[in-house]
C-alpha cells in the first residue's frame, strides 16, 4: 500500500470512529435520561404509543425560546420548584405505590418504580399508561425556573 | 361559641398538619379510605414523610404558607385555636370534655401523653353509629404553638415532635358507607 492511500485509510478510520465515539456518546446521553413513555390501548383496537427520549425534551427546553415557553400556563409554572423536590425527593425512595383508587371497574395506580413515576389508569373503555424519568422531569422542572427567571 | 362539629374539624386538623408534614426517618403516611359494598370505592394512599418535608416549605397555598398555617376564621381565630389547645395541654389526664347529646357524644380526653377526641353519632337501630377518634400526642401540640404568631400554628415544628413518638393510628372515621383511616409507621405498603 502506498503511503498516500494508508494516510487516506488512516483518516476515513479515524472519521469512523469519532462518528461512533459521538454517536455513543449521544445515545449513552440519551438513553442514560430514559424515556418519556405513554401508550394507549382503546377498547376498540385503537393503540397510540409514544416512547421519547428525555433528553430530547430537556434539549429542547435548554434552547427554547420564549414564545414556546408562553404555552406553558403561568399556574403551572409556580409549581416548578415543588415539581423538582418531589421528583428529588422520590429519587431516593425505594419503590412504592403510592395512589391507587379502585372504584368498580376503573383502577388508578400512581407508583415510583426504578427511576421512574408510573402512572396507569385501567377503565372499561381504555388503558393507559405513562412513565415518566424522575431525574428527566427534575431536569426539566429546572430548565423551566432558569427560563421563568429570565423572563 | 364554636360548635362542637367545628371543633371536632379543628381537632381532626391539628392532628393531621403534623402528620402531613413530618420529617421523621423513613417513616410513612398512610390513608385508606374504603366505601362500603363490594364495588366500593377504594383509596390507598402511602407517603414517605420525607417527601412530605421537603415539599411542605415550597406549598404556598390558601392558608399554608412556609410550613406555617393561618388560621383566621370568622367563627374561629388561630388565637382561640391556641386557647384551646393550651388549656387542654395544661388539664390534667382524664376526661377534659363530655357532651351527650340526644343521638351524639363528643368526648375529649387525655390519656399519658395523648390528647384524644371521640365522637359517635346514633343513626338508629339498624345502622352503625358514625364515629371519630383523632389522637394526638402532647408533644406535639406543645409544637404546634411554639410559633410567635398568634393566628400561626407552626407545622414544622411540629414535624420534630411528632417525628420523636411511636408509630400509631391518628384518626379513624367511620360512618355509615365508608371508613377513612390515617395512620403512620415504617413500612412503605402499609397494610
Amino acid at each position: 500500500m502506498k503511503r498516500r492511500d494508508r494516510i487516506v485509510l488512516l483518516v476515513a478510520i479515524g472519521i469512523v470512529a469519532l462518528i461512533g465515539i459521538v454517536g455513543g456518546v449521544i445515545a449513552a446521553t440519551l438513553s442514560g435520561m430514559g424515556t418519556i413513555d405513554v401508550e394507549v390501548h382503546e377498547r376498540d383496537g385503537t393503540q397510540v404509543s409514544v416512547h421519547v427520549p428525555a433528553a430530547f425534551v430537556v434539549g429542547i427546553l435548554r434552547f427554547a425560546d420564549e414564545p414556546i415557553l408562553e404555552e406553558v400556563p403561568p399556574e403551572a409554572l409556580r409549581y416548578l420548584d415543588l415539581v423538582e423536590a418531589v421528583c428529588s425527593s422520590l429519587s431516593d425512595q425505594p419503590d412504592f405505590r403510592m395512589v391507587e383508587v379502585e372504584d368498580g371497574s376503573d383502577h388508578v395506580v400512581i407508583e415510583k418504580r426504578g427511576g421512574n413515576l408510573i402512572v396507569h389508569v385501567r377503565t372499561d373503555d381504555e388503558t393507559v399508561r405513562v412513565s415518566l424519568p424522575l431525574g428527566a422531569v427534575e431536569r426539566i422542572a429546572k430548565s423551566l425556573q432558569g427560563h421563568r427567571l429570565v423572563t | 361559641m364554636m360548635n362542637r362539629s367545628m371543633a371536632i374539624r379543628v381537632l381532626i386538623l391539628v392532628a393531621l398538619l403534623p402528620a402531613l408534614a413530618w420529617a421523621g426517618g423513613d417513616r410513612w403516611l398512610h390513608v385508606r379510605v374504603q366505601e362500603g359494598g363490594e364495588r366500593g370505592e377504594k383509596v390507598s394512599v402511602n407517603l414517605p414523610l420525607q417527601l412530605v418535608e421537603a415539599v411542605l416549605p415550597l406549598i404556598d397555598e390558601g392558608e399554608l404558607s412556609g410550613g406555617k398555617v393561618k388560621i383566621d376564621h370568622e367563627e374561629l381565630t388561630g388565637a382561640e385555636i391556641r386557647e384551646i389547645l393550651k388549656a387542654v395541654r395544661e388539664a390534667e389526664e382524664g376526661e377534659y370534655v363530655r357532651v351527650e347529646g340526644v343521638d351524639e357524644d363528643v368526648q375529649v380526653m387525655k390519656e399519658g401523653d395523648y390528647l384524644i377526641v371521640r365522637a359517635q353519632e346514633e343513626m338508629g337501630e339498624e345502622k352503625d353509629p358514625n364515629s371519630v377518634r383523632v389522637q394526638i400526642h402532647l408533644s406535639v401540640i406543645d409544637a404546634l404553638l411554639s410559633g410567635g404568631d398568634e393566628d400561626e400554628l407552626d407545622v414544622l415544628a411540629a414535624i420534630h415532635a411528632l417525628g420523636e413518638q411511636e408509630e400509631g393510628e391518628l384518626v379513624v372515621v367511620k360512618d355509615d358507607d365508608s371508613t377513612v383511616r390515617v395512620w403512620v409507621d415504617g413500612k412503605s405498603h402499609g397494610k
